[in-house]
């Protein structure tokens, strides 16, 4: 084949796949994850292009399944105090839609007192002491709110922009757009704690209609970290990299008879496949860190833990992983026992998150690595101010029922303002009412720290055009460095 | 303005000066030759064909070649040489049946093939449609169209029965009902003149709507999405139109309007399903094997309870019956100690004159609590067992009987009894404990050792959470009668030591005796019959009486024990064929029938006009003879006049075939969607499936899979390639990889473990632990015993939330909602399960045996191997490489048949 016919034949195969990607989500055979995963330009497949320069090259998105409450961690609201144990006015219940809450509870105050801390002034409660040293490497939207009240289509909601499931989650999204600085790890991997996986599943980090090389991989806490990425018992690395020549070989001929260029993909993947063999075990071995980054996050090696993950997440960044999602979950703070109550299980998980994000971010500093890595910390709604009373009379604890209206989100490095509290809720910390931001909003800001203005990164699916944001969402500019 | 170009809005927008308003925007102006054009039309009255796939089509009386080769001639392209006939063998078997053939029926083939190539591949074809495995391999992309799963979805996605259904669209395409009744069935079966089992089974179909059962949600809202997801569903898999879009406002692209979509609504908004937990209406049935033995056996269960019940209403049994009833009833009254003392390690505890022990608030973590008192005056002195009476109190949080805050739920760790007599304790030993309610995982079995408890959790213990808040009691029976002696007293020693719940102490309690000669028949008792004593018989719910009958007669006359044993063998031959409690379409009527609404903007809270139910103006005609509900709905569908029901059919299955629909765009056949190269085809093929065919799926597959265009290789030059990447245009047969559960089955049965049973309730093969962790819900993978675990894909349990790795890996759809077309990847994720994950090494290891069984030489052993993944020949070449892998592993021949497992070929159709 002489030069011209080869560029020829290039660009047939070019233009092919860019009209599969377009155009269709069955027809992507003939797409390589190693190709869609390493840069656009070598791989010679055409992927929604960067919109503007990016801020952010990497996500970890933190979310607490089950919804901690603004009200005991961020957003401090001094006449919440006055009115503890009173009955709620009424205008809290009128015409609202309630998880649990019957009739007219009570006001609940602060279960935990708040401070100011940083050069930005930023209100924590005491039970926050690691992160409120960061307090000026954060930023605060306290105005969040979205229509769901319940937890998994509010998870939905909060991970795909839509409350049924079956659309691609934001990690999706993102590696779909950015595809991974790794050729040997995939570009998006779940990482999950506190015992379950998230009320909604495995949809949260599913790929949707986008094509499923762009779905969250999930990291194991226990057993395999990536499932069957361990030889069966008694075959070692040698005998299946001779396993492997074999396959190439006969995959080779068979390339050569047929010639159907999935066959070469395949084999690509087997040879991703072998050496991912030897990339997860050592990118997930959070053993091997030193004792002093142990203590930095609170991690006890060898236990499967929220803090584990944490650090987990930075080793995955480092080694070029585009967006790591932890879930945590057990925030669910109803006050029906002991363990889901303000003022004793979350005060307990509080302390263990707090040490383990705070480490994540001075790890993150101190490594350079946190100017262009964006974390993420939130939840799928907030917690209402009145004590949830849930068959009529008051929960045995202190507890608070779900609150879709007002809740707070934190971000931190990848070009967001640090030190910056925007939006508020009300004077009890109930509704949002200033500098409003909407689920899509919080969206359309992600994507566009990426790099990408979230109404042109599209997919075209059974004759509609898809995006993250659905038809709203705006870029919250206020929030950008 | 249809005949008014001076007033249109286009060719103003066209024509203007103002560069902002002009179309194209940011581009020059039209060239004013178009524009005339474009004036001339809308003076002529703008005239607007209809989209290709709202007419009816048109069939133009040539075979499937005939199309296909003309348009390759017109191409300049010409057919592909025919596969060679063992591979084209593997080629259909994989198409009609979802398994590889069996390598003898391929050689057998080839050498018949010598003679008569068309009629020997003729009646092969033939053998696989007859075969179960057939409905098996079609089953699947239905299923995907009817989100068929065997849990509920959402939050909790608990289990739910629907495996009835899976059965019901095996059968169905084993019988070849005809597409039109097929469909007819699951939309409205319950709605055909006297619905036979099955017909109402079919309705099951739009009952896979996920269901949530999460605490707090609001029924009415997922009720409506249900209703939605049909209509959705509906449309895309049956019509090939994204109908959804209308939902929220007009569709953008094609001619459907907002309001047309909630005259759908109205045709599946009828039905007495609202996601109550329950899932209610459903109905048992059992498969459709076992449907008949089971009638058998409830017919003779039915007759054997006669007889027996002729028998026991003898006023003599009778009159035996009450005797025994007021005996036992009589021996299980406790009588409570009295001069009561207590004394606890921690807290305080105290008793009022009636025996009663209260805690005194608040209560201590961790106690012992011993209560010591004398026999009752009206007591006998030799007693048969001490009960344990715990008692709710109003003081007590959650009103006790446990002095735990959080829910008066308490844990006695150990528990037991002795005689006390001048300073000493005698221990009593206990024969077995009972207790009205147990918690799970927290029986009184487990206060009368010490140690871990059902629950490992801290020392075990008796608990009774879900029965707090009225009085339970625990008797411990002792192995024999105990007299009490004057002066003697009885100590009872409860402990409530639980070191993970050091909260769970008891807050309010009583100590009894009962007594008499020989330890009641009750102590005797199972404790459902026990507890059923314990309550007034005339409470007894018909079924109750029975438990207690069948717990006494037999003790009367060896004839009638006999009996009830045979009647117990016929229950237990009948509980043990699987039922499944199976979700079904009940419509409602008159007074209860719903009325549907426009919801403003799709909001369902914001309804607005009311409206019937009727189909969209720019489909076929409404008939007025058709029933406004579902039935008419599917008449409407299935009549002959509606453009895309046979088109949408007929391109699945060729899509199935080839890799890529004739319409690309299996889910959107409207202006949006792909435009087909071959409509003269799909036309043509739509219009004879039915009418000639009488919509015979088996029939339309037979003249596809035996016409020349399916029959040739698959091979490709480079120069084919590059003229037709996708083979759009058919000039080379179809090769792409197989599905999950082809990839599955394939591999068992070419390890030979592939168990081939047909139907029944799900099953779980082998999965790596921790895939499901779903909130709340505790219910395990428990991978099935014996052949089971090696089952066809398709009887994979499929839970919504977690579903089974391997079938994701390879594109499986997880269920929640209808998929149309699966995407087909190719990841490293997929090269690590075939590689690594149990299945497919134990396949490996099974295939390994049968190569080692066919020679002692090696090379013939291997060569063996390729033949029969690929069933073509081995090559010098192949039979070299595996032999120097063989040498490099070591001579293990499981690692050899690993490799052959994951050969490009053998995962491909080719």
């Amino acid at each position: 084949m002489n030069h011209t016919t080869y560029v020829h034949r290039e660009s047939v195969q070019l233009e092919t796949r860019r009209f599969f990607l377009r155009k269709s989500m069955a027809c992507i055979g003939g797409m390589a994850l190693s190709a869609m995963l390493t840069s656009r330009a070598s791989a010679g497949i055409k992927l929604p292009s960067l919109h503007h320069s990016p801020s952010a090259k990497r996500v970890i998105y933190i979310h607490l399944a089950g919804a901690p409450s603004q009200l005991e961690t961020f957003d401090y609201k001094p006449d919440l105090a006055k009115l503890d144990g009173q009955p709620c006015p009424e205008s809290f219940v009128a015409g609202k839609r309630f998880a649990f809450i019957k009739g007219v509870p009570k006001m609940l105050g602060h279960q935990v007192p708040f401070g100011q801390h940083g050069q930005s002034g930023a209100w924590f409660s005491k039970d926050l002491p690691e992160l409120a040293t960061l307090a000026d490497k954060m930023c605060f939207v306290k105005s969040m709110w979205t229509e769901q009240f319940n937890h998994a289509p509010a998870q939905l909601m909060m991970q795909t922009g839509f409350q049924l499931k079956g659309r691609p989650s934001i990690g999706s999204w993102a590696t779909y757009g950015l595809g991974t600085e790794n050729e040997d790890l995939p570009g998006f991997i779940v990482l999950t704690s506190g015992g379950k996986n998230p009320d909604a599943g495995k949809t949260v980090w599913g790929s949707g209609f986008l094509p499923s090389v762009h779905q969250g991989v999930q990291c194991q806490g226990h057993g395999e970290p990536i499932l069957f990425a361990e030889n069966p018992k008694g075959v070692t690395r040698d005998e299946r990299r001779a396993t492997l020549d074999a396959i190439n070989a006969i995959n080779q001929q068979t390339a050569a008879e047929f010639g159907d260029p999935e066959t070469r993909t395949r084999m690509e993947q087997y040879e991703l496949a072998f050496r991912m063999q030897m990339s997860v075990p050592d990118a997930t071995d959070v053993a091997s860190e030193p004792a002093p980054v142990h203590e930095m996050y609170g991690t006890e090696p060898g236990k499967n833990s929220f803090a584990n993950n944490c650090l987990l997440a930075r080793r995955l960044c480092e080694r070029g992983v585009r967006f790591v999602q932890l879930y945590d979950w057990g925030w669910d703070a109803h006050g029906d026992s002991e363990g889901t109550s303000l003022n004793g299980g979350i005060r307990r998980k509080t302390a263990v998150m707090d040490k383990a994000l705070a480490g994540l971010l001075r790890d993150l500093d101190q490594r350079g690595m946190l100017k262009d890595t964006l974390v993420v910390c939130g939840a799928e709604f907030g917690r209402t101010p009145m004590k949830e009373n849930r068959s009529g009379s008051d929960n045995p604890f202190a507890g608070r029922d779900h609150n879709p209206g007002g809740f707070t989100v934190w971000l931190a490095g990848g070009g967001v303002k640090g030190g910056l509290t925007y939006g508020s809720t009300d004077e009890f910390g109930y509704q949002s009412v200033m500098d409003k931001v909407h689920v899509h909003d919080l969206n359309a800001t992600i994507l566009h720290l990426l790099g990408f203005d979230h109404e042109k990164l599209t997919y075209s699916f059974q004759g509609r055009d898809y995006r993250l944001t659905d038809v709203e969402g705006h870029v919250v500019k206020a929030l950008i460095a | 303005m249809p005949g008014k170009p001076e007033h249109s809005a286009v060719i103003e927008r066209l024509t203007t000066k103002d560069l902002t308003d002009r179309m194209p925007k940011k581009s020059d102006a039209l060239p004013a030759a178009q524009i005339e054009l474009l004036r001339r039309w809308i003076a002529e009255g703008a005239q607007w064909g209809k989209h290709w796939a709202y007419d009816a089509p048109i069939p133009c009386g040539k075979s499937i070649d005939e199309i296909v080769e003309g348009r390759l001639k017109k191409e300049g392209l010409s057919f592909s040489p025919e596969a060679e006939i063992r591979i084209l063998a593997r080629r259909i078997a994989f198409d009609l049946t979802g398994l590889p053939p069996d390598l003898e029926r391929v050689d057998a083939l080839e050498k018949a093939a010598e003679s008569d190539r068309e009629g020997t591949l003729s009646s092969f074809v033939d053998e696989l449609l007859a075969s179960p495995a057939y409905g098996e391999r079609w089953a699947v992309p239905w299923l995907d169209l009817a989100r068929f799963a065997d849990s509920k979805g959402y939050e909790a996605d608990l289990f739910r029965d629907m495996w009835r259904y899976r059965d019901w669209v095996v059968d169905a395409l084993n019988a070849d009902l005809p597409y039109d009744r097929f469909l007819t069935e699951q939309l409205a079966g319950d709605l055909l003149p006297n619905p036979s089992d099955e017909q109402i089974i079919a309705t099951a179909f739009h009952r896979n709507t996920p269901q949530n059962d999460e605490g707090g949600t609001d029924d009415e809202e997922f009720r409506t999405n249900a209703v939605l997801d049909r209509v959705n569903a509906t449309f895309d898999a049956i019509q090939g139109t994204s109908i959804g879009c209308v939902q929220c406002h007009g569709h953008p692209y094609d001619p459907f309007i907002h309001r047309e979509y909630y005259l759908l609504v109205a045709f599946f908004n009828n039905t007495a399903d609202a996601d109550r937990n329950d899932q209610s209406p459903t109905r048992t049935f059992r498969s459709r094997a076992d449907a008949g033995p089971a009638k058998a056996l409830e017919l003779e269960i039915e007759a054997m309870r006669r007889d027996i019940d002729g028998k026991i209403k003898e006023p003599a049994m009778r009159a035996a019956f009450d005797g025994w009833l007021a005996e036992v009833r009589g021996s299980q009254a406790t009588i409570p100690l009295s001069a009561v003392k207590v004394s606890s390690s921690a807290g305080q505890y105290s008793a009022a004159p009636d025996g009663r022990v209260r805690v005194q608030m608040p209560p201590p973590e961790r106690t012992t609590i011993t209560v010591t008192g004398s026999l009752a005056a009206n007591s006998p002195r030799e007693i048969s067992a001490v009960a344990l009476e715990v008692i709710p109190d109003d003081s007590l949080p959650s009103k006790g009987p446990g002095a735990d805050k959080g829910n008066g739920n308490f844990i006695v760790s150990h528990l037991r009894a002795a005689l006390f007599q001048n300073g000493t304790e005698t221990p009593i030993e206990i024969a077995r404990a009972r207790a009205t309610f147990e918690q799970e995982g927290w029986p009184i079995a487990d206060a009368l050792k010490r140690g871990p408890g059902s629950k490992k959790e801290g020392d075990g213990g008796w608990a009774i959470a879900g029965g707090t808040g009225k009085a339970q009691t625990a008797t411990l029976t002792f192995t024999k009668p105990v007299t009490i002696p004057d002066g003697a007293e009885l100590r009872v020693v409860v402990e409530c030591e639980n070191e993970r719940w050091p909260q769970h102490v008891l807050g309010s309690f009583r100590i009894g005796t009962s007594g008499g000669s020989t330890p009641g028949p009750i102590a005797e008792l199972p404790k459902n019959i026990a507890e059923l004593l314990a309550k007034d018989p005339q409470k007894w719910s018909p079924e109750e009486r029975v438990k207690v009958e069948r717990a006494f007669f037999p003790s009367t006359s060896r004839e009638l024990a006999e009996r009830y044993l045979a009647l117990d063998d016929r229950l237990g031959k009948l509980a043990a064929l699987p039922a499944c409690d199976l979700p079904i379409m009940q419509e409602l009527t008159g007074q209860a029938a719903r009325k549907t609404q426009i919801f403003h903007r799709g909001n369902w809270l914001d309804k607005t006009d009311q409206v019937q139910p009727a189909t969209p103006q720019i489909l076929n005609r409404w008939r007025d003879d058709y029933p406004r509900n579902r039935l008419g709905f599917s008449q409407w569908l299935t009549n002959g006049e509606n453009p895309l029901t046979a088109r949408v059919q007929v391109n699945r299955v060729w899509e199935q075939l080839f890799g890529i629909g004739l319409v690309e765009t299996l889910e959107d056949f409207g202006s949006q969607g792909d435009v087909p190269i071959y409509q003269d085809l799909l036309d043509d093929l739509a219009v004879r499936f039915q009418t000639g065919m009488k919509w015979s799926q088996k029939t339309l597959l037979r003249e596809i899979v035996l016409s020349r265009t399916y029959r040739q290789s698959s091979k490709a030059t480079a120069k084919a390639l590059e003229r037709d990447p996708a083979n759009r245009l058919l000039a080379r047969g179809p090769r792409f990889r197989l599905t999950s559960e082809q990839i599955r089955d394939q591999a068992l049965a070419l390890g030979g473990i592939l168990d081939r049973k047909l139907g029944g309730p799900p099953v779980m093969p082998y999965q790596p632990p921790g895939i499901w962790l779903v909130p709340y819900v505790g219910r395990d993978w428990e991978t099935s015993k014996g052949t089971d675990s090696q089952r066809r894909g398709l009887y994979t349990f499929i839970r919504r939330s977690a579903t089974y790795p391997s079938m994701i890996t390879f594109d499986a759809p997880n269920r929640e909602f209808c998929v149309v077309r699966r995407t087909r990847t190719n990841t490293p994720l997929q090269s690590l399960d075939l590689l690594n994950s149990p299945v497919f090494f134990e396949a490996a290891g099974g295939l390994a045996a049968r190569m080692k069984k066919v020679s002692p030489d090696l090379d013939r052993q291997l060569t063996h191997g390729i033949e029969l993944a690929t069933f073509r020949p081995a090559k010098a070449q192949e039979v070299q490489v595996l032999r120097q892998l063989h040498e490099r592993v070591g001579g293990d021949m499981q690692l050899a048949a690993n490799a052959i497992l994951n050969f490009d070929e053998v995962l491909n159709k080719n």
